[in-house]
């Protein structure tokens, strides 16, 4: 499959020189096509057991195995800017890849169809669980995983801060962050701002050492 | 009023969240608990619905606590108003192609934000801790404990799973509603 994608098999076979080409030309009516992205992305966001976190493998299964629509290097660029802007990672993804393939009307297509599972099972679970809630065996249950979702936050905190104590900034936005939120109380889009403008004025007073931070994370992603 | 109140707010908390779903837990807690819409424990389930369902936490979330609010309406709000920054972001993104990720700056400053998002995550798992553990339990013969053990017992196992590949979040939140029938199930 994947020799055959190399060879330009599929119709949006653009290899690895460049991800941002050009649109390619769409051999479908726009309106079948824009049920097959539907389909596509309603099937991703319906598999997405976990959270966004789950959803790249299942993007390269449906969109680069299956349909041929895209390479793997492609949907993990797209991934990758998906996390670094602000938002839902999924929705920001397939909003992107929907975008490369039908322009603003297939972003906006591709981007309900990843929400739609998620938001028709929340309804029926939201209809449904004040009636469970009677029912002893789930109030236990319930009980159980109260603290199962605080350890998986901390998990999750771990991980997303792995990098933190590894810089004298990235540390003291950490600790500056804890002790402001724990004493004060303050508002947390306020450290999320500063710490963002403290980023860029840190890139351009202080470019080497700059450097020098984001190459040993680069290292130690890879 | 109410649904714009939630459209305006989650656009927020779509907008400031950086790094994905969990990123916004500690934003939803903090609109949670501004506009005593609900009380925290509540908000635990919500987040254990979010983790056990299929699709990004972020959306599931936001359209329960919606739905809470403001039911179908609010729900269809609280979705909107969450996805809306990142879409209008990444079509920006895709329109200009911009190459900002490789920009220096655009990366010390989210290498900042993450260590911010971290440590907030950590503060609201802290308040979220803090409002299961003040739930005193009831153990058999009238008597209840302060400290929480089962409770204590199912984060620490949790926490040291968590890491591993094969447990991912509705497998881990599965035992430990199993747990959570063995262990308290007997004295409710």
């Amino acid at each position: 499959m994947a020799a055959l994608r190399s060879q330009g098999a599929g119709w949006y076979c653009t290899g690895m020189a460049n991800p941002w080409s050009p649109r390619p030309p769409d051999p479908a009516a726009p309106g079948k096509r824009d049920a097959a992205l539907f389909r596509s992305f309603f099937k991703i966001g319906a598999a997405a057991f976990g959270g966004g976190y789950a959803i790249l493998p299942l993007m390269e299964a449906e969109l680069a195995d299956r349909r041929g629509w895209f390479d793997v290097a492609e949907i993990a660029e797209a991934y990758a800017l998906g996390q670094s802007v602000p938002g839902v990672i999924a929705i920001n993804t397939a909003a992107l890849l929907g975008e490369r393939l039908g322009g603003r009307r297939g972003a906006a297509v591709a981007a309900l169809a990843a929400a739609l599972p998620a938001f028709l099972v929340i309804l029926l679970v939201a209809v449904v669980l004040p009636e469970f809630h009677a029912v002893r065996g789930v109030r236990a249950a319930l009980l159980g995983i109260r603290p199962a979702v605080i350890a998986i936050i901390v998990r999750a905190a771990l991980r997303i801060g792995r990098f933190s104590l590894r810089s004298l900034p990235a540390a003291l936005a950490l600790l500056g962050t804890l002790l402001l939120m724990l004493w004060l109380r303050v508002n947390p889009v306020l450290p999320i701002v500063v710490a963002a403008l403290a980023g860029v004025v840190t890139a351009w007073r202080a470019p080497a050492r700059t450097h020098r931070i984001l190459r040993r994370e680069r290292e130690k992603t890879a | 009023m109410i649904l714009l109140i939630l459209v305006a707010e989650f656009f927020r908390i779509g907008l400031f969240s950086v790094g994905g779903g969990y990123a916004m837990i500690p934003l939803m807690q903090d609109l949670l608990l501004r506009m005593e819409w609900m009380p925290a424990t509540d908000f635990l389930d919500i987040l254990a619905v979010a983790e056990m369902t299929p699709g990004p936490i972020a959306v599931n979330a936001a359209t329960f606590v919606g739905y809470r609010v403001a039911g179908l309406a609010g729900a269809t709000s609280a979705t909107v108003g969450v996805c809306l920054p990142g879409f209008l972001l990444m079509l920006a993104v895709a329109r200009y192609s911009a190459r900002f990720r490789t920009h220096a700056a655009y990366r010390m400053a989210m290498h900042l934000v993450r260590s911010v998002v971290c440590a907030l995550l950590l503060s609201a798992a802290l308040g979220l801790a803090r409002a299961i553990l003040t739930d005193a339990v009831r153990l058999p013969f009238g008597f209840s404990a302060g400290p929480d053990a089962p409770a204590i017992f199912i984060f620490t196992a949790t926490l040291l799973l968590a890491g591993r590949r094969r447990f991912s979040p509705p497998v881990l939140i599965g035992a430990a509603a199993a747990a959570g029938i063995l262990l308290y199930g007997p004295w409710l």
